[in-house]
Formats: C-alpha cells, structure tokens, sequence
C-alpha cells in the first residue's frame, strides 16, 4: 500500500501559484458585487410620487418651516401628510406664472406640479395620494407632541451640534429621525421593501435608541429632566 | 484551467466569504422577521384625523355617557365623558362597544324561519311585509316587550299596541319596576330620586351600588369624591384623608359595594326588607315619626321587627345593627338605598320598607335623601304612561295560559334573565309568531319566528331619560357615532314605518323627529345640544302629598317564602360579564380568575361553616339544586358570605351569543322560581333556597 506523503515535497501540495486562487477570488468579487450593489436594487421597488414637489422651495423660497406643513391637531395628534384644505391655503389657485420657453425645467417642472394639484386633485376634491416615506410600523407607538416637548426640555438651550433649534422651527429634531430634505428633494421615489413592507427610509430600532438606550438619557440627570425611558412598553403598547 | 471540482469549492468558499460581508445575509434576516410579523391578514389601526364625540350607552343599562374616539369617523375607543352628571368613568361593557360593532354573534341581515324550522336569511322588504302581515293577522292579540326602559323606543311599541288596540306592553323586570310599584303603593304621584351626592351616610341594602345598582358611574365617582386618596391636595396643600360621607352595605356577599364600604352587614338573602323594618323599629324607638297616613299601624306592625326577632330573621349581628342604627341617627343627611343584589325579582315590599326608614329619617324631598321626582313625560298621546306599563309583570305574562298572536321584542332577552326560562321558553314557542328586534342573537331571539337586526346603540340616535337611581330629572340623547351597517335598523324607525302602513300613523316620519320633539320638552335644551352631548337636567321636585307605609301588603309579602333547600341562594352580578343582550363583552373572560371560573365550570361561595356543615371542602364539584333543575359548580370557600348561604354569580351559562359566552357556567336563574308577591302584582324570586351536594 502506498504511503501518504503530505509533506511538503509533494508536488501536489504545494502552491503552485497566486492562479490558483483566481477561482476563491471570482466568488468573492462576485458575491460581494451582487450583495452590495445588486441585491438591495432587488429588494426594494420604486413607488414615484404623484407629481413632482420641492422641499427646497417651500423652505427657500416660499420661507415655510416645517410645522407649517406637518402640525399638530387640537387633540395632539401628529397631521403627517397634509391634505388637501392645509395646501389649499397657498396654493388655491396656481401661483406660478405660465413659463415661456426660456424659463429653466425646474421652473417648468414647478409650474406644471401646481397645476397638477389644483386641476387634477384640489379642484375635483381627491386626495394626493403621495408615497409616505416614513410611516411607523404598527406595532410602535409615537408621539410627536411628547418628542417635540420633551426633547426640547434640554435640547433647545443645550449648545452646538445637540441644539435642535427652535419650537417654532424645530427643523434639527425633524431631521435627527426623519430624511433631510436634501434627501427627498424633486418628488423622490419612496423606495419599499418587497419582503417587509417598509419603505427603506422607516426608522429602525435601532434608530430610536440611538437616543432612548442614551444612558445619560434613561437614568437622568438628577433634575427630572430627562424623559425617554426606554422600556418596551414605552413603545410597545 | 479547467472548472473542476477543485474550482468550484474555491469559488463558492470566495462567495461565501464575500456574502458574508455583504448586507445579504444580515438584512435578509431582520427582514424576514419583520416580513413574519406583517401578515396581509393582519388587522392595522386606521389612520387619519381623530374626532371625539359624546355618546350615551344603549347597551349598558346603568347609565354610561362616554365619548367615542374616532379616526376618519370609524369609532375606534370608548373614553368616559367628562363632567356629564351620571359619568364618573366606564363600564366593561360600554368600553367594548366599539369592538361588539364587529362581534360575531351580530345579526347582520333579517332572518325568517322557514317551514324547515331554520333560518333563512331574507331582504328587509320581505321582512318588514311578512311582519306587517303578521300583526295585520294578530289584531289586537298582540304583546311587546321591551328591554330598554329609558328609552323612547318603548313609548313608540306602547303607541302601536294601543293603536291596534292592546295594552299588553311590558318591560325586563328591573329595580325601576319595584320601585315604581313601591311609590304607586305608598301614594307618590312620583318616582324616587336618590341624592346621593348630598348624602353623607349611606346605607345600601341589597342594592349593589358600585356595581350594579342605579346610575353606577354617578355612583362611583361620589363614592371617590366621598373617600378621597391621603395625598395632598395641590389647591389646599393640605392632606385630604377625611372622609366626607359614609357608606354602610347590608347584604349576604362581600361584593364590590361591601369590599369598600366602611361596615358590611351580613344577612341573608332576600331578608332586605325585614332588615328595613327591623331599622324603622329601632328609628321609632328612638322617637322618629313620620307623616305617613297609616303610621300608628306602621308603628305597631314594626313593633315585632325588634333588633333580636331582626337579627334571626335577617342573620344581623344584633350589635353592630344597633350600632348602624345610631349612626343613621347621628348623621346629618342619611339616606337608605334598598334593593335586589341580583338586580331584579325583588318586589315592591322591600322598597316601601326602605322608603318607610327614610320617611322615619326625614330625607323626603331633603337634600342628601329621597328626591320625588316627576313622572316621565311622553310625546305620543296613544302611548301609555312608562308608570303604567311597570304595572305589568312579565314573569306574570310568560305564566298565563291566554297566548297572544303575535309577540314583538325590543333588545331583550328575557328567556335567559328571566326566572325558570325552561318555563319561558314552553311559553315562548306557544306563542305562534314572535319577532325580535335584536343586535345579537341571543337565546329569546334564536327562538323567534323572525329576527329583525337591530342597529347598536353607536349606530344610531336614540335616547335615554332619567335611568333608575338618579338624583334629578335629566335627559340625554346619543348621537350617531358609527356609520350603521348595510342591514340593520332602528326598532323606532321600523315601527314608525310600519304602523303608517297599518293606517296606524303614530304622527312621526322618523324616530329621530320623535326625539326632536320630545327634546322640545327640556326648555333650556335643543336637540342639537342633546345630541351633542350636553344633558338636560330639571330640579323639578313633586310634593310628598299623603302618603302611608302599607303595613298589612308588609306583613303578607315578608311571609312569602321561597323554594326550600339546604342553603339560600344568593345569586349577584358582577358587571364586566355584561347583560342578558350582551353577553360577554370581550376582553372581560380575561378578568375571570380561575376561582371564579375553571373551564367551563363556575364556583359557588360558601363560607367554612356551610361548607363544614354540608360536609363539602374547596375545590369539590358539586351540583345545586332548585326548582326541580340543577346546576354544576365548584366549591370556592369564601368567608365573605354569611353562613347558609350559596353565592352563584350571574351572566353564565348562555347557550347563545358568541363562543366567547357559550358554555361558560350555567345560568343561575334556572334555580330560581318566581312567585307572585302579595297584593303588590309583581312576582318576588330573591328568596330561592337550593340543596347543595357532591357531584
């Protein structure tokens, strides 16, 4: 019987050379291609929204702050999408001018979108039905008016990058959770997971304990300033 | 190179690696989690601008405003209203008034009974024919009940029976029944108030306060108000630890009343009323008089209720009687409240000898007492009087020989709540066509020949008028709050309709133009303030007039006994099991505890002593047996009972409904046997004794 030689003056284990592991490498290269560059385009389909909109030209141009948009009702409850009565109180008719044939796509764009609203949806009494880039998954419960209140406790006088500006333009504690505007200028496509449902914007978990699992946060500062307790049922209800 | 094995487990070993720190594998997992979470089927809270509007409860029959939380007009959650005079919070069943709009006991469509003896699902045109057609046949040999004594819908069924030419119209027995009885006895041209907010010692006999007696709601939030926590008050900065009021229970259970009362009076079941005389005796004794027409014989028909003949007759601590007594002396404003602990079934007897204490205390017509309210108004000239249909008694009317042709129900139930409903039910189907107006279908609807679906009280605008136990005169009505589904109606509509096309027109289109007219009799109300929530209230006070104690109806009415047995029963309700039309509401099997219920098997109560006596231990099956029928229980020992006495809690043991109140227990009343009280016309069953034995 012929003995085993695994040493290594046998020619076949020996490398033979860096060709050999073109093969591991081609797996790699490849998987990591489809993981990080084709499977998230596979997961997510593209919802376009009904008509283009400018976050920017509201907040620029027209000088809007977010609360203008997005309010609070009487009983505390969180608006999100305005309809149509909160757009109506600018945009009644279309204020726009008709653009000429010189005027910039954007301002083409613009026009047109104004229109839309007022002729297709605002004057026939329908709904936008736009693609809502964050909506809280049912089993969490939120409060806007407990965050805005509560987070601005320290929040509105703290200094630098934990400044979240002010009640009347809270924009800084808008943006700590939800896409910047830059984000979602011109009427982004929402962009929505095919296994789960959710857009890829939706605020995780981990997301809300980037500030509720903050342990300067949940054993307090010894002033009863600090609020966001991060027990499940303070968002499992 | 070839591609050989050897280059294929390269590659996939690099693809593995590579996967790996990729967000493939990771993502993928959390997704999938989520993706297990979220099925399609799934219910999920609609979402949308929130509204409340104020309601009243139709189906809790204690008096229950609430308000309704609703996300683009679907109601969504019961809230208590606050600063309406009868809230004070919520009850069990209106908190799942909003989730019973999708029960799956709801009658969704008419259903006619075939010639098969099945049900079969028909349009409401041929409903509503086959019922016109029906009373077109009976003529004047019809009857209604009804099972909603506060509201108009009853003044509406009493118009068409007088219209066709009958006056048999009845109501569920109830508190309101024994009470009505009680003033006509005694003389009032009234109905009794109960000043409980300006009461500051209370005496509760038999009458479940805190949970089944009354306006509940009111009841509770002057209870709370009486009794306030000991922590500082931020407007005084002072400790709030005293008591303002007092209040005392008499009863056989240790129930929710007597849990929270400062002293709770033993006695045995259906021995309310002697404990009332054997409290007027010592009242008397101690000078107080009253001016009853009849009191000299009051005082000597009293004069044998002395506190030892009381204290055997009753199970009373002789003692702690006589201390009671003192207290009811010593107190300012007291007020006595009598009742049936089971709600129902205990005659007028017992509350003339209530009413006699608090005549002996001076509260008539005193702030903190008995308050003679007017009688309820009507708008329909053919409608009788609500005080003159409590003169009829319908235990009495399931046990008379003479059948009429056609009997019509209005949201009741009365072969489950009503005694002996093997009896019931014989009667029932004697009757050769009966129709039911019914949300649910419960047992006395399952029986019927047609059963016409009956809107919820969310759904639709209707009424109710000073419910038994208030203080004042008051009068709310409950606005629309959930769009009504596609096949059910409002029982007031549907007879409006139906008289006018009897060429019985009872002068309104529609019950809601009733209402309106009816709110027109409140001079600072409208029905739009009504509607939306703002109750008419009346101080309006009837004089006392002449009246007496009726010793000799006394004397004949405590002599009745019930059936025999070994131990006495004594049945009690506890809210959170709903009503006879309810059932159930859901999440409340959850409040059962397993002492209370253990699979399908309630527990009765008895105390150690009985227990001892009737050789029995805690956790023994047994049976209870009265009336020739038997029940099954399990033993709970519970020294919160007075001895011989067997505690069975109501609202078990419906054969009906939903699977969440079928076969759970058995239903108490089916031991009880109703007997008619002496000289007053109603029937008594608060006085039932059981044998109680080992399975």
């Amino acid at each position: 019987m012929e003995e085993k030689n695994n040493s290594a003056d046998n020619p076949n284990c020996r490398p033979k050379s860096i060709a050999a592991l073109i093969p591991f490498f081609a797996g790699l290269i490849l998987a990591l291609a489809f993981g990080w560059l084709v499977f998230p385009e596979l997961l997510f389909s593209q919802e376009a929204q009904p008509f283009f909109f400018s976050h920017q030209t509201h907040l620029k141009k027209a000088g809007a702050v977010c609360a203008d948009c997005h309010s609070l009702r009487s009983d505390g409850s969180f608006t999100g999408i305005p309809n149509n009565s909160t757009c109506a109180s600018c945009h009644e008719g279309i204020l726009s001018p008709e653009p000429g044939q010189k005027d910039s796509v954007a301002a083409k764009a613009a026009y047109q979108a104004e229109k839309t609203f007022v002729e297709g949806y605002l004057k026939p009494g329908k709904s936008v039905d736009w693609k809502v880039h964050q909506r809280q998954p049912d089993n969490v419960f939120f409060s806007h008016p407990a965050h805005f209140q509560k987070c601005f406790t320290c929040h509105l006088t703290m200094k630098g990058r934990l400044n979240f500006g002010t009640p009347e333009n809270p924009r800084k504690l808008c943006v700590t959770c939800h896409p910047s505007i830059d984000e979602l200028e011109k009427g982004k496509p929402v962009e929505r997971n095919v296994l789960t449902g959710y857009s890829r914007t939706t605020l995780k978990m981990s997301g809300c304990e980037h500030c509720h699992a903050y342990p300067g946060h949940f054993f307090g500062d010894g002033k009863g300033r600090t609020f966001a307790n991060n027990a499940c049922f303070t968002c499992h209800k | 190179m070839g591609f050989d094995r050897r280059t294929f487990i390269k590659f996939a070993a690099g693809a593995s690696a590579g996967i790996m720190v990729t967000p493939l594998p990771w993502k993928l997992l959390d997704d999938v989690a989520i993706w297990t979470q979220n099925w399609s089927w799934i219910p999920s809270p609609r979402k949308g601008e929130t509204t409340y509007t104020n309601a009243f409860s139709k189906l809790d029959p204690f008096g229950v405003p609430m308000k309704v939380r609703r996300v683009r007009n679907m109601p969504v959650r019961v809230l208590p209203q606050p600063g309406h005079p009868l809230g004070g919070g919520l009850s069990a069943l209106s908190i799942a008034e909003t989730q019973l709009l999708y029960s799956p006991s709801r009658l969704q469509r008419p259903q006619l009974r075939g010639a098969d003896g099945k049900f079969k699902e028909v349009s409401w045109p041929e409903a509503s024919r086959k019922f016109q057609e029906e009373l077109r046949n009976a003529g004047q040999n019809i009857a209604f009940i009804s099972g909603d004594e506060n509201s108009s819908v009853t003044e509406v069924l009493s118009a068409l029976a007088n219209a066709l030419g009958s006056n048999d119209i009845y109501l569920m027995p109830s508190e309101a029944q024994s009470a009505a009885k009680a003033a006509e006895l005694m003389g009032f041209n009234a109905r009794f108030g109960y000043d409980l907010e300006g009461s500051d010692h209370v005496l509760a006999i038999g009458a479940n306060i805190l949970e089944n007696w009354g306006t509940v709601l009111r009841n509770r939030r002057i209870f709370k108000n009486s009794h306030p926590h000991s922590f500082r008050n931020k407007e005084t900065n002072k400790e709030d630890t005293a008591n303002t009021a007092a209040l005392v229970y008499a009863g056989p259970l240790q129930n929710n009343t007597a849990a929270v009362a400062e002293s709770w009076l033993p006695i045995y079941p259906g021995t309310e009323g002697v404990l009332a005389l054997g409290i007027a005796n010592l009242l008397i004794a101690a000078g107080k008089t009253a001016p009853a027409a009849d009191f000299d014989a009051f005082k000597d028909f009293v004069a044998a209720y002395g506190p030892e003949k009381t204290a055997e007759l009753t199970g009373v601590d002789r003692k702690k009687l006589e201390a009671e007594v003192a207290k009811l002396l010593a107190a300012e404003k007291p007020l006595l409240i009598i009742g049936a602990a089971s709600g129902s079934g205990a005659g007028a007897a017992a509350l003339i000898a209530g009413m006699a204490v608090n005549a002996l205390l001076g509260n008539i017509n005193r702030p903190g007492g008995i308050t003679l309210l007017p009688k309820a108004g009507k708008i329909l000239k053919n409608a009788a009087p609500l005080a003159d249909i409590y003169r009829n008694d319908l235990t009495q009317f399931f046990a008379r020989r003479e059948k009429p042709a056609l009997l019509l129900i209005h949201e009741a139930n009365p072969i489950y709540a009503l005694p002996n409903p093997e009896a019931c039910k014989a009667a029932l189907k004697a009757v050769p066509f009966k129709v039911s107006f019914s949300t649910f279908m419960d047992e006395t609807s399952a029986l019927c020949d047609l059963v016409l679906p009956l809107s919820m009280g969310l759904e639709r605008v209707d009424d109710a008028e000073t419910p038994y136990g208030s203080g004042k005169i008051s009068y709310c009505i409950s606005a629309m709050v959930a769009k009504p589904g596609a096949g059910v109606l409002n029982t007031g509509n549907v007879i409006l309709s139906v008289a006018r096309r009897l060429g019985k027109d009872l002068g309104f289109e529609l019950y809601e133009d009733l209402l309106r007219a009816k709110a027109r009799l409140y001079e600072k109300s409208s029905f739009e303030s009504l509607a939306a929530g703002f109750p008419a209230e009346s101080d309006e006070k009837v004089e006392a007039g002449a009246f007496s104690f009726k010793p000799g109806i006394l004397d004949k009415a405590f002599a009745l006994e019930g059936n025999k047995g070994k131990v006495r029963l004594a049945a009690y309700v506890r809210a959170s099991l709903g009503t006879a039309k309810t059932g159930i509401p859901p999440y409340s099997n959850k409040t059962l505890r397993a002492d209370e219920l253990r699979g399908n098997l309630m527990s009765v109560l008895i105390n150690g002593a009985t227990a001892a006596r009737n050789k029995l231990a805690d956790g023994d099956k047994v049976f209870l047996e009265g009336g020739g029928k038997k029940i099954a229980a399990r033993v709970r020992v519970f020294e919160g009972i007075i001895n011989d006495a067997a505690g069975v809690c109501l609202g078990f043991g419906h054969s009906a409904l939903d699977e969440f109140s079928q076969n759970k227990g058995a239903n108490v009343m089916e031991l009880v046997t109703a007997a008619p009280e002496p000289e007053t016309g109603l029937n008594f069953w608060c006085k039932a004794g059981v044998d109680i034995y080992k399975a």
